[in-house]
């Protein structure tokens, strides 16, 4: 409510930041849709576009892909559901913690290291499947994905469980089971209905995720061709801009909407379920056999995300895991020894740039849209968001569309993979910026002008300090998936930068799975690194805000 | 005493339609404090925002010691405010809290210093400037804010229901604290309330607020007894209304027929003539409860009475009309059990007549 509209910091601000979104989203889409509605002369015509999917193989992908995103976001939801109600109402203390954090582990994962790990283990020389039991398997398909993206994602749904069902009032449990509703049906008629938002947002999210993701099905999808990769191939293997032009339209729908769909509908009504202070009361333990199968189901999968992370240290250190299992730093050796240790600082550099720009652009957006009276300040927060909804393949093709020709001929460049880099990941930073800031009582800021500060000096010395840790996350959170993206920056590797997960796939198109293993336990250390150092540096305690 | 905050038909209505300030007129009077007194919604709070700069009057102007203050921004009105939620600041120290204006102000140093500790002494919290706000009761928390609006020798010092987080014991405490500190100071002040004996403890004047307009204004005696309107009368302490009819005036008291005979009665603003209904108000410490069947008393029925430590409450039913009486009690007097016939006698001035109907009830005002 404070009137910094008297103040005309907050136009340039909107201005500043809208030139921002334009140039580095708005062109870059902009582009890609113009690719899509213009013939070669320029003109509008979309028959080129529409006659790709009169074919049977474009129309097989975009069916593969809308199955294995309906697919992988059911089981990921209902993963991700089973491990929130086992941390929050089957197991207590040291195994609660060990099991919360195996199941955030999958987040930090470059995007080959589960599927590498899950070659190892359960591919043709699976480690588990044929050389322990001597079957013969093939998780080259829909199959191998599913299992892999549904270990890659389901901690996306766990987090939202998590935090929806820590808000739930035990009161309303007691007063359920007080009214002689046995355990099962407060689970069936108190707990879940409750949920539901969370249950949609979690299957939106991880639908869009699945659509976007480019890693696994390139990996480890075999024949099953999806939008993600197939626009990816057209490119690198075909030439053929249109093609990718195509399949990323058609992947940008069903991503859009899910997204969307999730922001208004579930965005608003997941609200109804904070019921404010915790009335005290202690949550209800689950009936006994309900808890065994939950504690089977969870644990093996915590076993499994165990197993699979000790798979790709396995494999960076031995020479073939499965057929050669001779411990040696050989992998290592020929990674830093060859373009790796390039890589290593490229990606290191560009991330880190990034980083705190992506933190600074979230930060303006939030600002605008929580505090100003700006015009039109909502718009801000959708449009920005678009760096997270589109998914990276489209985003990257839009960018090299975009920046390989004049007036901003930016191929091969730094400006490229930052600009792409921060784009994809202000979003997260908004969010979390948003949400602090609305944390924030508007009255410490009026009692700061009330005292005679002007809003910039409100927002130095107020506003800032207390959205200090949610910028902060927003930088690591922009640093950590710079190091790890592969779908945003696929298209832009050029010999000039070298980018880590490019290397990977490239050590694995080339049967060098050691190396790849290799390079994605180096990716790990380093993400881990910078995470753990930073929280130490900046990351003082919490400040308890509001009255 | 000199006019210093001066509010000339101040309004406000919100985008959607809503009037909450319907266009008042105010004069505070150099180091008088005046206090904003109403329900919820009746347009107390945003008045005091728009002084402070927080919202936008629609129309009407503010004046502070002569100069014109409602065209400037909130940071150069030169009145302070103590926050309902304190608003301390949760990142900076009690010291960094209550030098904050200062050091807006480019004042440092040791100049800084002593200010601030002058400002904590003043308050009674000498030696905790190293704390934060966060460790600090909650009356601690209170006198924190009033230091950090002290320090900067505001023009005006604004409360905006500085109280209402305090528990009854040191909620009362405060109340005098905050009475004696500004007439220590003898700044002019504006303070908003709900609580009424909040009003009365601290304001040398009330205006008291309904549906945006100021339905009185007046010193706490003169709103107590002399109520305006029904609904000052039953907004400020309790009040018993009964009907009655004019039978006569004689000077400035009107002659009214209630409760089985004609007595005088001071009337509210308003028009009267012979023959008229009237709401009859009659405040509960005038209702005295005596023997059944006392020379000249009305006979009444207990129907419950409760004993409150010094005095006792009673409700009482007079000629169907429900009347509230507190009673001074005395060690070993019994109370009257409900159900007992009792008298009742109310002094002839303590009467008070205002048009039958005119105001809604109490709870009437809009949200």
């Amino acid at each position: 409510m404070i009137a910094i509209r008297r103040d005309p910091a907050a136009a340039a601000l909107a201005l500043m930041v809208a030139a921002a979104i334009a140039f580095g989203l708005g062109y870059p889409l902009a582009n890609v849709l113009g690719q899509a509605v213009l013939d070669d002369l320029g003109r509008f015509d979309v028959a080129p576009i529409v006659r790709i999917f009169s074919f049977p193989v474009p129309r097989a992908v975009v069916v593969n892909s809308l199955l294995m995103g309906v697919l992988a976001a059911t089981m990921g939801t209902l993963l991700g559901f089973a491990f929130a109600l086992t941390t929050a109402r089957a197991v207590r203390g040291p195994h609660r913690s060990a099991l919360h954090y195996i199941a955030l582990l999958p987040l930090i994962a470059p995007p080959f290291a589960l599927a590498l790990s899950t070659i190892f283990l359960f591919g043709r020389q699976g480690l588990l499947t044929r050389g322990l039991f001597h079957w013969e398997t093939d998780p080259y398909g829909l199959t191998g994905l599913l299992f892999v993206q549904t270990i890659t994602f389901f901690p996306v749904a766990y987090l939202i469980f998590d935090a929806l069902v820590r808000q739930l009032d035990p009161a309303l449990e007691e007063a359920a089971l007080n009214l002689g509703a046995s355990r099962g049906r407060i689970l069936r008629t108190v707990v879940i209905p409750l949920l539901r938002p969370g249950f949609a947002a979690a299957f939106l999210i991880i639908f869009v995720e699945s659509l976007a993701d480019l890693a696994n099905p390139l990996l480890i999808g075999g024949d099953f061709n999806v939008l993600a990769s197939s626009a990816y191939l057209a490119i690198i293997g075909e030439f053929d801009t249109r093609k990718a032009v195509a399949y990323s339209v058609v992947l940008m729908l069903p991503s859009l909407l899910a997204y969307f769909a999730q922001r208004i509908w579930v965005g608003e009504s997941s609200v109804v379920t904070v019921t404010g202070k915790p009335s005290g009361g202690r949550a209800q333990r689950l009936g006994a056999s309900f808890r065994v199968g939950l504690l089977v189901v969870t644990g093996t999968v915590a076993v499994l995300v165990l197993l699979l992370y000790l798979t790709v240290l396995a494999g960076a250190f031995t020479k073939l895991l499965g057929i050669d299992n001779t411990v040696t730093l050989d992998n290592f050796k020929f990674v830093l020894g060859g373009i790796g240790t390039r890589a290593m600082t490229d990606t290191t550099f560009l991330s880190a740039v990034a980083a705190p720009i992506a933190a600074l652009l979230g930060l303006a957006t939030a600002y605008l849209v929580v505090r100003t009276k700006v015009p039109g300040r909502t718009v801000f927060d959708y449009v920005v968001m678009l760096g997270a909804a589109a998914p990276g393949i489209v985003l990257g093709l839009g960018i090299l569309l975009a920046f390989n020709h004049r007036p901003f001929l930016l191929s091969g460049t730094a400006v490229i993979f930052i600009i792409a880099f921060v784009i994809r990941t202000a979003p997260v930073s908004l969010r979390t910026t948003v949400a602090a800031l609305l944390q924030i009582d508007p009255s410490l800021e009026q009692a700061s002008a009330n005292l005679g500060a002007g809003a910039a000096t409100t927002f130095r010395r107020i506003t800032l300090p207390l959205v200090r840790r949610a910028v902060l996350s927003g930088a690591i959170f922009s640093f950590t998936r710079n190091m790890t993206t592969l779908s945003t920056i696929a298209l832009l590797v050029t010999p000039n930068w070298r980018i880590m997960t490019s290397q990977i796939l490239n050590e694995i198109d080339a049967q060098r799975l050691g190396s790849g293993a290799a390079y994605s336990t180096i990716l790990i250390v380093i993400v881990l690194a910078a995470v753990i150092t930073l929280n130490r540096v900046f990351g003082k305690a919490p400040i308890e805000v509001g009255a | 005493m000199t006019a210093d905050l001066v509010l000339r038909h101040l309004e406000k209505r919100f985008p959607n339609g809503t009037v909450a300030v319907d266009g008042i007129d105010l004069e505070v009077g150099a180091g008088e404090l005046v206090a904003l007194l109403g329900p919820s919604g009746c347009g107390k709070t945003t008045t005091l925002r728009m002084v402070a700069g927080f919202e936008d009057p629609s129309a009407g102007t503010i004046e502070l010691g002569g100069k014109r203050i409602d065209v400037l921004p909130p940071d150069r009105r030169g009145a302070t405010m103590v926050f309902q939620g304190y608003a301390l600041f949760p990142h900076l120290s009690v010291f960094e809290n209550v030098g904050y204006g200062l050091r807006v102000r480019r004042v440092g140093g040791q100049a800084l210093r002593d200010k601030v500790h002058a400002a904590l002494e003043l308050v009674g919290l000498e030696g905790l400037g190293d704390r934060r706000p966060q460790q600090l009761s909650g009356g601690q928390q209170q006198r924190v804010a009033l230091a950090r609006a002290l320090i900067l020798e505001p023009k005006l010092l604004l409360f905006d229901e500085p109280l209402s987080n305090l528990d009854a014991k040191l909620r009362e405490q405060m109340r005098l604290e905050i009475r004696t500190l500004q007439q220590r100071v003898g700044i002019t002040s504006l303070y908003v309330t709900h609580d009424q004996a909040e009003a009365m403890t601290l304001a040398d004047r009330i205006a008291v607020m309904d549906r945006g307009r100021i339905a009185q204004l007046g010193t706490p005696r003169e709103i107590y007894e002399e109520p305006a309107d029904r609904l000052v009368a039953a907004f400020v302490g309790h009040a018993n209304f009964t009907a009655g009819i004019i039978r006569g005036r004689r000077g400035d008291t009107l002659i009214v027929e209630t409760l089985g005979a004609s007595r005088p009665t001071s009337f509210a603003p308003g028009v009267y003539a012979e023959g008229d209904q009237v709401d009859v108000m009659i405040r509960p410490e005038e209702v005295h409860v005596v023997p059944a069947g006392a020379d000249g008393a009305i006979a009444g029925t207990v129907v419950a009475s409760s004993f409150l430590g010094g005095s006792a409450l009673y409700q009482l039913l007079a000629g169907g009309v429900e009347l509230q009486a507190t009673v001074p009690m005395e060690r070993g007097v019994p109370l009257q059990p409900a159900g007992a016939a009792v008298g009742l006698r109310v002094r002839d001035g303590a009467f008070r007549a205002f048009p039958a109907g005119s105001v809604p009830r109490e709870g009437a005002a809009r949200g």
